[in-house]
Formats: structure tokens, C-alpha cells, sequence
């Protein structure tokens, strides 16, 4: 007993009671529906458990929507991004699921994420407009080269018909591969591999939107876009794209570029006019 | 009581200096230069620290006791230094900072404070040092001064010498080792517990230095954002070279799916051949194409706009200048030009060149007869010879969407000024012609920059109407000016229609252009570049065009030499209204974080400077107008000083080609001679204790009249008399400029040696916002006006010392108390 009173106040108490007056077997059968209700406690603290945790990912998606819904409309919408099918693409893709999971929360910010590698989502209003640029038709073929996370490729797997993407770092490559397989997008095809010399076996393509730095526009890559396709090559570091070209080749094979800088600075001009 | 350990003290000063430059160098390989600036000036206030520290404490030369414990101080000193230098970094390494996430990523602010924090210790610890040394001798701080410029002279020299001889991921061994010979100088049988806790921190230090050596040095983690790392993940990627210099650290990788082919014309259809890709400290550095003598292979050069010249001229003699890898040389051999000259201004590409990439490039750059590469700077080559050629051509310069981020703009680059291109122009013969190339960036800047250098350049040049000798074209990457010795014939305009036309480029401007032309192929919302020239070209709408543009493109000269500055003060509100926030760091990062470190210092500067006077005895009210003279003195002082170093470095990267060569020149002279100064102004007798301020006056005024001309008859002697006379031209002022910080010293000391930690950590604050804000200043005034303004603070502080002095108690008439 003297060891007992050394401890812990009540836990002795309760020994020393126990030990005084163990409970005689009608006192035990008393006790069954007792166990019966805790039983029945922790039936349902678990099933309350579980509707919550529904519910709570349900309210997740709710709110991962809300989130996407903000984000078009003050990022997008209000920066000029009109086009209802790119908007609506961008409305759908969970951009939560392309980045890493340590910057989930982070996914539906005005900015860049880094995704490993030392590649980069970029900002959604780039993307956005790139997509935009390309005018893309429900009955195209597209080809991405530079997969990174897979994003891209998923918001236009919902605009065109076809998405063909390679992506040159081979982890990079297999993540996003995963995702496309997770989201059931059965249009959007896959390599690893040197985006440089296009996807010769699938082309002519009808869009082609390039997301990796380069200091010219490869050679097979024009080759491999239809007259009349057209073509979108961010420029800039991997985090502030500064430039967007647009190449457009005409149905005679005509190639024209185009440069469109990603904020207004259309006043420009007029400062020294 | 202890003898002062001067070898001590010698070996902190040389390991501070050398520690800080092999920072810059390991940091610069990791990060960016600019951070690398950042990180370590901020670091920098650990001088500033250590001064309030040491008023706070108020540490005395007092009691024996007090005395004796100075030993130890010293001792622990260098050992904490020793520890702290590798750990440091090695911690540093582990955070991951992402400078390019600053805009949005709050935490990075974190990383950065972490960065602070921990390359401000060994700073802090070296403050330490030499403030308890100036306490612990305050009699004779000149001596003190002197040994610690000293120490700091030879620091560079050290750090200089590690450059070529050690490998960066042992380059922290250099200043461990240094702080491990301070240790064993401060042996003292009387001080600091004797031999028994000596015995036992050598023991220990020796065992770290040598765990460190087996370890093998640190590895260095590359940003994941650097060009090398970005390389190294393409398929096949093989790192197969790596050298390394002061210039930097060099490397080659190999992979098949490497590619350069700047601005391209999307009408070349064919393939590209093999290259090599060239890095600088991680950042791209041009390539090198695999050359098989079989001409073809090259004709994708053919497709970018710098070989509009080669349409122009031929047959003739070709001048490449600065050619960034090879690729202007294998065009203008594409071509069939007999004679090619190309002055390479890095020394290691060009032994690369030459060494071990020989047999990649068939050995072109040494047996080729056609071809003659030459280590030099364009216009250290020029000046030295009279030869005349029919093209002379710029490599490209800029980069691409400003991936650079502006991370150049205030680099002195004395190839694109309008004196560089007058020199060019000399060395043309009769119809030939000069083209210079830039990428196109947006909004528009840096090409526009190189229009508005060719068009005063013929300005000054041509006796006829300047559009006559003036065209310009660009592709969807890149523009090309060409300015000819002479004026293009319609002949020559009709070889530039079909050029642009075969290529899809667009003119920008030749004389009788048609604004129908201007904008065809690269269709910008307005033709700006032909708008552009157009009122370039005319007089009366020149100024109001540079008045009126948002960003600086008037043309470089000498003075202020900064080609990829665009920055435009006066602008600000409005660039913040029509980019963002989030978007002005990415046009000019290099200026930006010149004026986020002269912030951030300053917003600390108060705790430096204020904090230490609750520690001071509070005094009467000409007790407190004795501060502030101090300060104001002091503060000056150290301005000069250092606005004098910065304008030296910015003219003797003219004599010296390359900015690491200057500053270790200028910071070795500066250091050296002022130290010798400083010990020579304990000679100085009463009356002449007015002769430094005076001497330094006059040879202020000496080098705005006498140095350009000087620094230009030297440009074309060898490095070494170049050196030499460096050295001997700024000899005398450093010798005087060493004088006024232990004269004014001495006689706070005399008066209050209370006042000594915390005029060190106003030293030390000026050591590090002068520096900042003389970058700035020279970027936005010039080298003639901030020597003006270096005169002005020197005139300044020599009438607060004539405040001061004749008030100073005197122990001889004749001397000053030292």
C-alpha cells in the first residue's frame, strides 16, 4: 500500500479501491450494458467521425471550388481572359493537385510556384493567356512541349480534342503522368523525352505551346505546326515570364510573330509622343 | 599585463578580407552576384555590432585583471572565428532561399534573416577583435590602424592568389586556416588563464582544421534556378570540364539535346550541330559548336540577324569583338572571309577554346590561317595598333527576355559606350561598316539603347545627314544596328530588303524606309523601334525622346558606363502604376538591390549609432555637441573614403578589362598604403596634422583633370606595368588618405577613450552604407561628379577637425599625442 500512496494521488486512489472491493459477479453482470453503451459510444463517436469527415471534404471541395471561382474572376476575368472555354477549363482542373503538396495552399496565388527541378507552374493569368492566345477549337490537336507539372496540359485536354506533351526531365514526366491517369483524361498522351524535335509521328498539330526557355524557336517544331495552326513560346526567367510570342503561320505556310507582353503598358508610347 | 599580439591582429584583418571576398566569390556561385552583394553588405554591420557591443560591455583597459583578460578575449576570438566560418556556410547551404520568390513568398524574407544572421557572426567576431584592439592600445592607435589596413591589403592579395589555385569547395580553408594563425599568435604567458587553456584551444582548433581537410571541404548546392542546373538535368547532361580563376568558376557540359542558336529565323528549317554549352559561375556563357571542316554545318548563322554585315561587305577584313562563346566567328568563316580577327575578353574561354575543347571545334583557333583569336579587351586592342577593317562586329549583348532580370544593371561595361564605338569607327576603312547586336526585351529597352548609342556615335562621326550611314533590322529575338564609314548606296539597301525579306526579319530603319515595311513578319502593337529611330534621328526630338521615354536609354559613355541600366528614377510612380509591385525587381534586379541594401542598412544604422551612447557617461551639453562632431567626422570620413574606392574601381576596370581585377587592385593599394599612412601620421608634428587633408584635396583635384588621359596612354601596356602603374598613381593618396582616421582618434582617445568602440562601430557602419550608396551614386551621376562629392565630404570633415583639434589637450606641443 505504501508504494501505491507514492504515486499519483488519484491513480492510487482508484488502485486502492479496486483493490479494497473487487466487484462480485452479480455487480459484473450489471455492468454488461454498460460496456453495451460504451460500445454504442464509440459506434457512433466513429460514425460521426466519418459523416464528418464527408461532410468536411465535401465543404474542402466546396471551398477548393470557391477558391478556383475567385481566382478566375479576379485573376483572369478582370485582367481581360474572355474566352469562356479556357475560363471554364481553369474553373474545373483542381490546380491544387499540380504542385507540391507543401504549397497546396498556395496553389490559387497570383504567382508562380516552384515544382522541383528548379521548374516552375507558372502564375494561372500566364497560362491563362497563353490558352487564350492559341484559340483553340474542340476539334484540334496539341502539342505541349515541357510538361512540368501537367497543368497546362490538363486545362487544355478539356479545350481540345487531343493533348500530345513532352516533358524532358523524366520525375517530372512520371508525376504528371500519375496525376492525368488520377483525373481520368483520356485525351492527353505522354513521353519523356527531347521536346527540341516535336512528335513527328502525331503531327501535323493544329496548336503547339512550348513552356520551356529557349533561345530560338526549334526548327521542327515549326515544321510540325499546320498552316493555320499557331504557336505560343513564353520568354523570361523561369518565374517572370516577360514576354509571350505568338507565332502564327498563315494557310500559305506565312510564319508571323507576334509579341505581347503580359501587363498593359500600352501608355508607353504616348509619354514621349 | 599582456604585449598587444599585432601578429594577432595582422592575421584577423587578412582573414576578415579574404573571408569576405571568398563569400562573394562561393555565394556568387550558388545564388547571384547581387544577392551575393546583398547578403554579405548587410552581413557587413557585424563591424557596426561589435562597436555597440563593446560599449555596452565597456570593456576598459582598467585593472590588471582587466588587462590580463584581453588575452583571452583575443584567443577566444580566433577560435570562435575558426569554428563559425565553415559553420556558417555549411548552415547557410541548408536554407532554402529562393531570391526569386521574394515577391511573393513571405517566409523567403525568413531565409533571408537567416542569411544575415549568420554571416554577420564571423563578421561581428573580427569587429570584436579589432575594436578591443584599438581599446587595449589607445595609445597608439595608429599603430593599430596601420597593422589592421595591412593585414586587409594582404588579405586580398591571399583571396586573390586562392582564386587560381584552389578549388571553391575547399576556398573556406584560406580564412580558417588565416584564424587559426591569429590563434596561435595570441600565445600570452600572462594573459588569458595562462597555458593550460591556450594548450587547449590550439589543440581543439587544430583538430577542426584538420576534420574540415579530411571532410574534404563543403559542397557547394547550386540554385536549382541556375543555368548549370537546369543544364545538367537534359538527357545525357555530362559536366566535362570545370576550371577555375578569379574571373570565376568555368564549366563546359555536354548533351545531346543541347542547343543555341540566338534569334534564329523561323525560316531556317534545318538542323543545328552538336554543341557544348559554356557557364560562368552557373549562368550561361555561350556555347561552343562542334566544327567537323565542313562549312555547311554552319549555316543556321546565316539565319540570325548579326550577319546582315557579311551581305553588306565582302570580301574584306573582319574584326569580331567580344564574341561570347564562338558563334560571330564561325559566321563571318561560314561566309568565307579570309581574314578574321576576334579579341576574346576572357582569358579561360579562350584557353578552353584553344586547350581542351581543341578537338571539338577540329582545332579551328590554332592552325586555322584564315582565323586569329587574341586575349584581350576591345579597346585595349585597338589603341594599341592602326589596322583597319572592313567589318568590325559586337557580340551580342543582353539576354534573352531579360531572363537576366537586369541582374547587369550596374555593371560598368566599357565595349557599348559612345567613346568605345568612336574608337570603332576610327579603325574602319572606307565603307566599311560596324554592327552590334542585342536581344529584344519588353517593354523595350536594351536595343533601343544600342540605336540611340549608333545613332550619336555617327553624330559625332559623319559629316552627312546620319540616317544616310545608319540602318537597323530585327527578328523576333534579336536587333542588329549597322553603322557605315560612308553612306549605303541603294545597292546596299536592296541586299538589306532581301536579307530581311529571305528571313522573315523587319527592317527598323535605312535610309528611305517605308513605314509599310516596318512591321510585317515580328509584329509589334506599334512599330516602336522605327518610331523610335525616326525621332532619334532628328536633333529637335531627340532630347525630348530620352525626356519622355520611361526607362534610360540615352546612350553609355565612359563616365557612366552602365549599358543595362534602365532605370529611371522619375518614373517610378508611374512604372508602379502601369507593372506592379510585383514586376519592377524583374526588370532591373541588379539596381534594386541596391537600393534594398541601402534600406536595409540604414534602417539598422540607428541601433549602431545610438545604442552605444546609453553606455557612454552622460555629459553636458558640449559633451553631447562632441558627439555629434564625432559622428559627423567620423561619418564623413568613411563616406570619402570609400565614394574614392568606388570611383577608382569604376575607371580601373577601363585600364584593368575586368571588375575582379580592379577591385582587388584598388582595394590591395587603398589598404596597403593607407596603413602605411596611418602609422606615418605619428610623425606628424602639431602644424602639420592639416597636411593629409590638404594633400588629399589637391590629388583629388589632380586625378579629375590627369586620370583619363593617364589610364588611357596605359591601356595598351602590359597587365603587369598596368598594375604597377596603378599602383603608383594612386600611391600618394592612399598614403594621405590612411592619416585623418587615427589622427582623430588619437584625440577622441586622448580626450575619452570611452568614445573608441563606438566611433569603431561608425567606422564600421560607413564601411558598409558608403559602399552601397557610392555604387548608387556613380550609376546615376557619374565618376567626375562623385569625385567632386568625395572632395566635398574631405573638405568637410577637415573643418570639423579643425573644430575639433585645437581643442584637444596636448601632452607636447610639437607632436600630436600618439
Amino acid at each position: 500500500m505504501a508504494t501505491i500512496r507514492k504515486g499519483h494521488p488519484k491513480i492510487g486512489k482508484i488502485i486502492v479501491t479496486m483493490q479494497k472491493s473487487p466487484l462480485p459477479p452479480e455487480q459484473m453482470k450489471k455492468r454488461k450494458p454498460f460496456c453495451f453503451a460504451l460500445f454504442l459510444f464509440f459506434a457512433l463517436f466513429l460514425l460521426f467521425c466519418h459523416s464528418s469527415y464527408g461532410i468536411s471534404r465535401q465543404s474542402d471541395k466546396a471551398n477548393e471550388k470557391k477558391l478556383r471561382d475567385g481566382m478566375v474572376e479576379k485573376q483572369l476575368v478582370e485582367r481581360g481572359i474572355k474566352e469562356p472555354r479556357v475560363l471554364q477549363a481553369i474553373r474545373t482542373i483542381p490546380r491544387h493537385l499540380f504542385v507540391p503538396e507543401k504549397y497546396t495552399e498556395s496553389a490559387y496565388g497570383d504567382f508562380p510556384l516552384p515544382i522541383g527541378y528548379g521548374q516552375t507552374i507558372p502564375q494561372p493569368y500566364i497560362g491563362a493567356l497563353m490558352s487564350e492566345l492559341l484559340e483553340a477549337k474542340k476539334t484540334d490537336v496539341a502539342l505541349e512541349i515541357g510538361t512540368g507539372s501537367g497543368y497546362q496540359a490538363a486545362v487544355l485536354g478539356l479545350i481540345v480534342k487531343e493533348v500530345y506533351t513532352i516533358e524532358i526531365i523524366p520525375q517530372l514526366g512520371e508525376a504528371a503522368g500519375k496525376r492525368f491517369e488520377k483525373l481520368g483524361f483520356k485525351n492527353i498522351t505522354l513521353k519523356i523525352g527531347d521536346g527540341y524535335l516535336g512528335w513527328n509521328d502525331h503531327a501535323p498539330f493544329d496548336r503547339i505551346i512550348v513552356t520551356a526557355v529557349t533561345t530560338h524557336v526549334p526548327p521542327p517544331l515549326i515544321q510540325q505546326l499546320k498552316n493555320g495552326g499557331k504557336m505560343v513560346i513564353p520568354i523570361g526567367n523561369p518565374f517572370q515570364i516577360q514576354n509571350l510570342m505568338l507565332i502564327e503561320k498563315s494557310d500559305e505556310g506565312t510564319i508571323t510573330t507576334r509579341s505581347i507582353l503580359p501587363v498593359r503598358f500600352a501608355p508607353l508610347i504616348h509619354q514621349w509622343k | 599585463m599582456i604585449s598587444f599580439p599585432y601578429p594577432a591582429l595582422f592575421f584577423i584583418s587578412l582573414c576578415t578580407l579574404a573571408y569576405e571576398l571568398i563569400l562573394m566569390r562561393l555565394f556568387s556561385i550558388v545564388q547571384w552576384y547581387h544577392f551575393a552583394y546583398m547578403v554579405i553588405s548587410v552581413s557587413l554591420l557585424g563591424f557596426a555590432a561589435s562597436g555597440t557591443l563593446l560599449a555596452a560591455l565597456n570593456i576598459r583597459k582598467g585593472r590588471q585583471s582587466q588587462r590580463n583578460m584581453f588575452g583571452l578575449y583575443f584567443l577566444l576570438i580566433s577560435f570562435l572565428m575558426l569554428l563559425f566560418i565553415p559553420i556558417t556556410f555549411f548552415i547557410a547551404q541548408k536554407i532554402p532561399f529562393s531570391p526569386f520568390e521574394l515577391a511573393w513568398q513571405k517566409k523567403q524574407f525568413l531565409y533571408l534573416c537567416g542569411y544575415y544572421f549568420l554571416f554577420l557572426i564571423p563578421f561581428f567576431l573580427a569587429g570584436c577583435f579589432v575594436g578591443l584592439s584599438f581599446i587595449y592600445c589607445k595609445e597608439n592607435v595608429a599603430r593599430v590602424y596601420c597593422c589592421n589596413m595591412i593585414g586587409s591589403s594582404a588579405g586580398v592579395l591571399v583571396a586573390f592568389i586562392s582564386f587560381y589555385w584552389i578549388p571553391p569547395k575547399m576556398l573556406l580553408f584560406v580564412p580558417m586556416l588565416l584564424s587559426f594563425c591569429a590563434l596561435l599568435c595570441c600565445f600570452s604567458r600572462e594573459g588569458g588563464g595562462g597555458r593550460s587553456v591556450y594548450a587547449v584551444v590550439a589543440a581543439t582548433g587544430a583538430v577542426f582544421l584538420s576534420i574540415w581537410i579530411m571532410w574534404g571541404g563543403i559542397s557547394l548546392n547550386i540554385s536549382p534556378y541556375k543555368g548549370i542546373s537546369h543544364c545538367l538535368q537534359l538527357p545525357g547532361a555530362r559536366l566535362e570540364y570545370e576550371g577555375y580563376s578569379p574571373l570565376g568558376l568555368l564549366q563546359v557540359v555536354s548533351s545531346p539535346s543541347l542547343r543555341d542558336a540566338p534569334g534564329l529565323s523561323l525560316k531556317y528549317t534545318k538542323s543545328t550541330p552538336t554543341q557544348k554549352a559554356l557557364f560562368m559561375d552557373g549562368n550561361a556563357n555561350g556555347v561552343v559548336t562542334e566544327f567537323n571542316n565542313d562549312r555547311s554545318s554552319l549555316e543556321y548563322l546565316d539565319y540570325a540577324t548579326f550577319s546582315l554585315g557579311y551581305h553588306l561587305v565582302f570580301p574584306g577584313r573582319v574584326l569580331i569583338l567580344k564574341p561570347e562563346g564562338e558563334t560571330q566567328i564561325l559566321g563571318s568563316y561560314f561566309h568565307g572571309y579570309d581574314q578574321i580577327k576576334a579579341i576574346e575578353s576572357h582569358r579561360d574561354i579562350l584557353s578552353l577554346l584553344k586547350g581542351p575543347l581543341n578537338s571539338f571545334t577540329q582545332n579551328i583557333y590554332n592552325n586555322n590561317q584564315h582565323i586569329q583569336v587574341e586575349a584581350s579587351s576591345p579597346r585595349e586592342y585597338l589603341a594599341g595598333q592602326n589596322s583597319r577593317y572592313d567589318i568590325i562586329q559586337l557580340g551580342l549583348t543582353g539576354s534573352l527576355g531579360g531572363g537576366g532580370g537586369g541582374i547587369y544593371a550596374t555593371e560598368e561595361n566599357y565595349v557599348y559606350t559612345i567613346e568605345a564605338f568612336q574608337e570603332y569607327f576610327k579603325h574602319l576603312n572606307p565603307d566599311g561598316i560596324l554592327t552590334a547586336s542585342a536581344w529584344l526585351n519588353n517593354p523595350p529597352r536594351s536595343f533601343l539603347k544600342l540605336i540611340t548609342l549608333a545613332i550619336e556615335t555617327l553624330e559625332r562621326e559623319v559629316q552627312t545627314e546620319i540616317g544616310l550611314s545608319f540602318a537597323a533590322i530585327r527578328s523576333w529575338g534579336t536587333g542588329t544596328v549597322v553603322l557605315k564609314r560612308g553612306i549605303f548606296s541603294p545597292e546596299d539597301i536592296s541586299k538589306i530588303r532581301i536579307f530581311c525579306e529571305k528571313r522573315g526579319f523587319d527592317p527598323v530603319y535605312f535610309s528611305g524606309i517605308h513605314p509599310k515595311e516596318v512591321n510585317k513578319y515580328n509584329i509589334l502593337e506599334r512599330p516602336l523601334y522605327y518610331d523610335s529611330s525616326i525621332h532619334l534621328l532628328d536633333q529637335d526630338t531627340r532630347e525630348q525622346f530620352y525626356a519622355g521615354y520611361i526607362f534610360n536609354v540615352r546612350p553609355p559613355t565612359d563616365d557612366k558606363p552602365y549599358f543595362s541600366h534602365y532605370f529611371k528614377l522619375s518614373a517610378i510612380s508611374y512604372l508602379l502604376k502601369t507593372l506592379g509591385r510585383d514586376w519592377i525587381p524583374f526588370l532591373e534586379w541588379g539596381y534594386i538591390i541596391l537600393w534594398g541594401t541601402l534600406v536595409q542598412v540604414l534602417v539598422f544604422a540607428p541601433i549602431f549609432i545610438f545604442l552605444p551612447l546609453f553606455f557612454i557617461k552622460k555629459g553636458s551639453k558640449p559633451r553631447m555637441l562632441m558627439k555629434g562632431r564625432n559622428f559627423v567626422f567620423f561619418s564623413l570620413l568613411g563616406l570619402a573614403f570609400m565614394f574614392l574606392e568606388m570611383a577608382f574601381v569604376q575607371r580601373f576596370i577601363f585600364l584593368l578589362n575586368h571588375p575582379i581585377y580592379a577591385l582587388a587592385l584598388i582595394i590591395f593599394t587603398l589598404t596597403l598604403f593607407s596603413g602605411i599612412g596611418s602609422l606615418s601620421s605619428q610623425s606628424l608634428g602639431k602644424k602639420g596634422v592639416y597636411l593629409p587633408f590638404t594633400a588629399i584635396m589637391v590629388l583629388i583635384c589632380f586625378y579629375i583633370f590627369c586620370l583619363d588621359p593617364l589610364l588611357k596612354t596605359l591601356l595598351n601596356c602590359t597587365v603587369i606595368w598596368k598594375s604597377l602603374s596603378a599602383v603608383f598613381l594612386l600611391a600618394p593618396l592612399a598614403f594621405f588618405m590612411g592619416m585623418p582616421f587615427p589622427l582623430g582618434l588619437q584625440v577622441v582617445s586622448n580626450r575619452n577613450s570611452e568614445y573608441i568602440p563606438w566611433i569603431w562601430g561608425i567606422n564600421g557602419l560607413a564601411s558598409v552604407v558608403a559602399p552601397v550608396l557610392g555604387s548608387l551614386l556613380i550609376v546615376n551621376i557619374g565618376f567626375y561628379p562623385l569625385m567632386f562629392v568625395s572632395l566635398a565630404l574631405y573638405l568637410f570633415a577637415f573643418l570639423f577637425f579643425y573644430s575639433i583639434f585645437p581643442k584637444c589637450p596636448q601632452r607636447d606641443q610639437d607632436k600630436i599625442p600618439l
